[in-house]
């Protein structure tokens, strides 16, 4: 069975960091290590340095090593923000004030690379519905796959969101 | 999924003391709110102003995505439901509480609806959260919804 995006994803960090990340039952508990740990270290293996005899300078030759530490801890930063959101609108019908939420919006502002976040969310059959159909209609410019049929059927919502991102 | 309401919602309902709610309540369902849970309990969705695709709305008033108090009852009575004094039992019809919160303009915003059940307690849907049973309408006011701003009632369709 292929691992989901999230597993790999902590793989990465584990093996960057040389920590062990516990998996936690809600993200808030998460010791997510610190954007200010991503930077270019000289005594880890997959870097290597280029010094020149007229200047030194840095640069990590496996660069792919560095994104993918970063987009883990975007992953890492989605799942914590997306936990604090849905403790936040708990209870709340309106979505007026479910979208209006800090958690919501500085998801929103992590860019189009929640996509790919969202869409693991969607295909994940463990996780309940959830409100996403805003934010992918902001990533597509207003964009709706969802028929006028389906409107308030949650699942429906998703479903269409899913077929339309695996296209 | 951290949805379980809270004492602090509310002023009068305190989940550690059932004095006035039954503890026999729903798994959180975020496939169906207050307004779908109060307009057609049987196949119960996501009702709001915004309306289509993302919410179930009549198509009649789609021009405004306001939640006002106007735009509800108009919705409520595509359904039936007409405005009414109180929240009192009364045999052969069913009623509806609607909660507002005053917005910017001093105008009530709604928040939340509830609707009784024939012994005279009421049914609350929290959001995506529990469907829960009360058993007045001023147990729920509070921060989160508000207060009573509009009782409305039609023939009982639902037991």
């Amino acid at each position: 069975m292929s691992s989901s995006l999230l597993e790999r994803n902590t793989l990465v960090l584990e093996q960057f960091t040389g920590k062990k990340l516990i998996p936690q039952e809600n993200f808030e508990e998460y010791e997510v290590p610190r954007p200010a740990l991503v930077r270019w270290d000289p005594q880890n293996s997959s870097t290597k340095i280029n010094y020149s005899t007229t200047y030194w300078s840095c640069v990590p030759v496996n660069l792919t090593n560095l994104v993918n530490v970063s987009f883990a801890l975007e992953q890492f930063k989605f799942e914590y923000l997306t936990a604090k959101w849905q403790a936040e609108r708990a209870g709340m019908s309106a979505p007026e004030d479910i979208f209006n939420c800090d958690s919501y919006k500085n998801i929103l502002l992590m860019g189009s690379i929640i996509k790919e976040f969202i869409r693991e969310r969607l295909e994940d059959e463990t996780l309940k519905s959830d409100f996403w159909f805003d934010a992918l209609e902001r990533l597509h410019s207003g964009f709706s796959p969802v028929d006028e049929e389906d409107a308030g059927d949650l699942k429906a919502i998703n479903k269409a969101w899913l077929n339309f991102l695996k296209r | 999924m951290s949805c379980y309401w809270k004492k602090e919602w509310f002023d009068n309902l305190d989940p550690e003391n059932p004095i006035n709610f039954d503890p026999n309540f729903s798994d959180p369902d975020p496939n169906y709110n207050c307004i779908g849970w109060a307009i057609d309990p049987e196949i119960p969705k996501n009702w709001w102003p915004a309306g289509p695709p993302n919410y179930r709305w009549p198509k009649s008033l789609l021009f405004d995505k306001r939640p006002t108090l106007e735009n509800f009852l108009k919705a409520f009575s595509t359904q039936g439901y007409l405005p009414c004094a109180d929240g009192s039992l009364e045999e052969g019809y069913e009623k509806v509480v609607l909660y507002a919160m005053t917005d910017h303009f001093g105008n009530p915003s709604i928040k939340h609806a509830a609707r009784q059940l024939p012994d005279g307690k009421w049914t609350s849907k929290f959001g995506e959260c529990e469907d829960v049973t009360h058993f007045t309408v001023e147990d729920i006011n509070g921060s989160l919804y508000g207060q009573v701003a509009q009782f409305l009632k039609r023939k009982r369709k639902f037991a």
